[in-house]
């Protein structure tokens, strides 16, 4: 087996717990970059493989090794966008402190995300969503796995494309799809749109569109726990588009002075609407700019949930522990347009075929079969419950309500203060 | 809710009540909300140590400790997103701009998160965002401005910019316990100004948010204005007095939500408006102001209603130049004067 390991391996520095030996028996599911190895070892928490760049117009990254055979599959960046590489058969990583009934239930989460999102088109197009329609089809593996190895006190802020952390967070379906039919049952009432809403009993901070401003307010929900004396931590979602943000920079640089627990997950899926990532950034991994912050940095093959879910773990206890904020690189691939109107005409043929190879539900579903985890009759029987689920979540959905038209006026603010901003009459005595 | 951290009681507090300067008054506010409330804390650029750039939140890091007087980098986003953060998790941050100038930096955390949460998902955000405003004092472009008209068509955000020590004292605390963002605008000349000196209670106050003030009563023509330009008015007023002109001056303390039924009130007792502000006239508030009266006083004018602003520039930083830029007494009085023998 072979790494391709980059010149700058001399900065690699005095790793000395660095894994020379076997290392398919003992498939990383994390690398990390310099700057990374070096907080993580001074924390006492180091064991990481880590590989830099090779210095030449592609970096290789080794994303992941295939469990128990003599072969490591590489993953060419150039210029942000995977190269070819072989894909069947891939399974994911193989060391996880995962119970199986814990692996079932991250499948279950897994698959509800996709079939919640393929209900959802079915809803777009019989014209029952009024917005538009975003897929996280391809990265789902990113959003699920990593909010996985939150405690339920912890906190989340998704993105647009992380639904798979909100379900797992444990919102109900019902509450997304009456979201996106603008519903008066949604939690928003019809105020917001799709993901728009949080939950702070689920530790659910409601996002906005404008992209970065949610590590700002991470920060300050740390800051507030830390003064609260609780302990948890949380994750923020970001893009290789959300990285190029002023809020994105000016919260982390703040997080990392307080040396707060937030887990910056950076889901590299190639594309922010059609701006490839060689258009966002010039570094060659996002997890790279973790340097700039003195933060740790790993780079996680974002496509493998289980290797999603020990790097967080990773990432979360080593938060927990009082050692500051991590930034987590996960390489997937967004494999439909920003939203549903969207033909990607931008992107290339070979490169969605290339990542429908990837599937990670696909490889999950390999993954259990193929460990003698699951049988393919269990994973059946656990995508037939969800489906029933969801036709149920969708009636109830349905069954809801518009709001009433005068609703739009209540709630700017506490309403027992300054009353609702009705439509004012003009010229009525 | 129990807090981290002990109360470092290095540094005297200060007293609470008596003769107080504007400034004083803002920080015996903080102190006295921080002292009831274990929820509010401080965050800002240099607050801690240094004590503000004005000093506002001096002492505090020496009675409360680091942990409740938060310095950050120079990041607006930043101080303004994690107090929104810490106010979701039912904590009551005071946030400091060092000039109210630079809350252009924090404007998208402003306006469309703190300002939308509570109505997205009914989420409030009980933070308070204050800063030194205002020109007059030879600061330039940067360090002078009036932001008011920045964040007027934002609802959800309130505003509110006292003109004396009382009020200061009482709006700061009565911001702090308000279950919204509000953003608190001190004009910097007032800080320190001797003929603010004002006796203050030494029991808890506030002054409620919303509410508007007669600061002078008359009834041949209402200067309807705030902050620092009722002194302006006053003055103004006391001259116009000399030549038989009964004038009325309405300190709005709240900009929004706005007081109509005190400003409709006054309007249509005494049948002429002039409203008064220091930021350019174009776009400021006194355009709402006259919208409001046009619409809901129309048939009790016996005049136009007049707006006095700045110049339509930025704030020149050489004195004449500041001068000719800003409204002045001789202004109002002119103005007054004509909208009287209209």
């Amino acid at each position: 087996m072979t790494n391709k390991r980059g010149s700058r391996g001399k900065s690699t520095r005095a790793n000395g717990k660095k894994r020379t030996s076997n290392r398919t028996e003992t498939a990383r599911t994390a690398e990390v970059v310099d700057a990374a190895t070096v907080a993580l070892d001074e924390a006492g928490t180091g064991e990481i493989a880590q590989r830099g760049g090779n210095g030449a117009s592609a970096t290789s990254v080794a994303m992941q090794t295939t469990a128990g055979r003599d072969s490591v599959h590489l993953v060419e960046i150039v210029e942000g966008v995977q190269a070819p590489a072989i894909d069947e058969g891939l399974i994911c990583s193989l060391e996880t402190g995962l119970t199986r009934e814990q692996m079932l239930e991250l499948y279950y989460y897994l698959k509800l995300t996709r079939l919640v999102e393929e209900r959802l088109v079915n809803l777009y197009r019989q014209n029952k969503v009024i917005g538009g329609v975003y897929r996280s089809l391809g990265q789902e593996a990113t959003a699920v796995g990593t909010c996985y190895a939150l405690e339920p006190g912890d906190f989340i802020a998704p993105l647009i494309r992380d639904l798979g952390a909100v379900l797992t967070k444990g919102i109900r379906p019902r509450a997304i799809f009456a979201q996106y039919m603008a519903k008066a049952w949604g939690p928003s009432e019809g105020r917001d749109l799709n993901i728009h809403f949080g939950d702070m009993e689920r530790g659910f901070i409601g996002p906005i569109s404008h992209l970065g401003d949610m590590i700002p307010v991470m920060t300050g929900v740390l800051l507030a726990a830390r003064m609260q004396q609780k302990k948890i931590v949380a994750i923020a979602y970001i893009g290789d588009g959300g990285m190029s943000t002023g809020a994105f920079h000016e919260g982390l640089n703040f997080a990392a002075v307080q040396r707060l627990p937030l887990i910056v997950v950076a889901e590299h899926n190639c594309y922010a609407y059609s701006t490839p990532t060689h258009k966002q950034t010039a570094v060659k991994n996002l997890a790279d700019k973790a340097a700039g912050y003195g933060i740790p940095g790993y780079i996680v093959d974002g496509n493998d949930i289980i290797a999603c879910y020990e790097t967080t773990k990773r990432a979360v206890d080593f938060a927990r522990s009082g050692g500051g904020a991590v930034l987590i690189e996960a390489k997937t691939y967004r494999r439909k347009g920003h939203a549903e109107h969207d033909d990607q005409r931008y992107v290339p043929r070979e490169e969605l075929e290339l990542w429908e190879k990837r599937d990670p539900v696909d490889r999950y579903e390999r993954h259990l079969t193929s460990q003698g985890i699951a049988t393919r009759e269990e994973l059946d029987q656990i995508t037939a419950r969800i489906k029933q689920e969801l036709e149920e979540e969708v009636a109830w959905a349905e069954s809801s309500p518009l709001p009433e038209p005068e609703r739009a006026a209540y709630n700017v603010y506490d309403n027992s203060i300054v009353p609702p901003a009705f439509r004012p009459k003009v010229l009525e005595r | 809710m129990a807090t981290a951290f002990k109360k470092e009681q290095k540094a005297e507090r200060p007293a609470r009540g008596g003769v107080v300067t504007f400034v004083e008054a803002i920080r015996q506010g903080i102190w006295e909300e921080m002292e009831r409330d274990e929820r509010v804390f401080v965050i800002g650029e240099d607050v801690g140590v240094y004590g503000g750039a004005f000093k506002v939140t001096d002492g505090l890091i020496d009675y409360f400790g680091p942990e409740r007087v938060i310095d950050t980098p120079i990041s607006e986003a930043a101080i303004v997103g994690a107090a929104c953060g810490a106010a979701l998790m039912g904590m009551r941050p005071v946030a400091e701009f060092q000039f109210i100038d630079f809350i252009s930096c924090g404007f998208d955390m402003l306006t469309n998160f703190a300002a939308k949460c509570r109505y997205r998902w009914g989420a409030g955000i009980p933070a308070v965002f204050r800063g030194p405003c205002g020109a007059g004092v030879h600061a330039g472009p940067f360090h002078s401005q009036n932001v008011e008209s920045f964040f007027m068509n934002t609802p959800g955000l309130k505003m509110v910019e006292p003109s004396n020590p009382y009020d200061a004292k009482g709006l700061i605390k009565a911001a702090i316990r308000d279950p919204d963002p509000v953003l608190f605008f001190e004009h910097k000349k007032l800080y320190r100004l001797p003929r603010l000196r004002q006796e203050i209670p030494e029991d808890d106050y506030i002054v409620e948010i919303g509410r508007a003030r007669v600061a002078r009563e008359g009834h041949d023509l209402s200067i309807i204005t705030f902050g620092a330009q009722v002194l302006t008015a006053l003055d103004a007023a006391e001259e116009l007095e000399r030549e038989g002109l009964d004038i009325e001056v309405i300190d709005l303390r709240t900009l929004l939500p706005l007081d109509r039924e005190t400003i409709l009130a006054s309007v249509r007792k005494t049948s002429r408006a002039l409203i008064l502000h220091e930021a350019p006239r174009t776009g400021g508030i006194g355009g709402e102001i006259a919208g409001l009266i046009a619409e809901e006083a129309f048939e009790w004018l016996d005049a136009p209603v007049v707006r006095i602003g700045a110049t339509d520039t930025p704030v020149p930083y050489s004195p004449p130049l500041e001068e000719y830029h800003l409204p002045q007494v001789k202004d109002v009085v002119d103005a007054a004067r004509r909208l009287a023998a209209y």
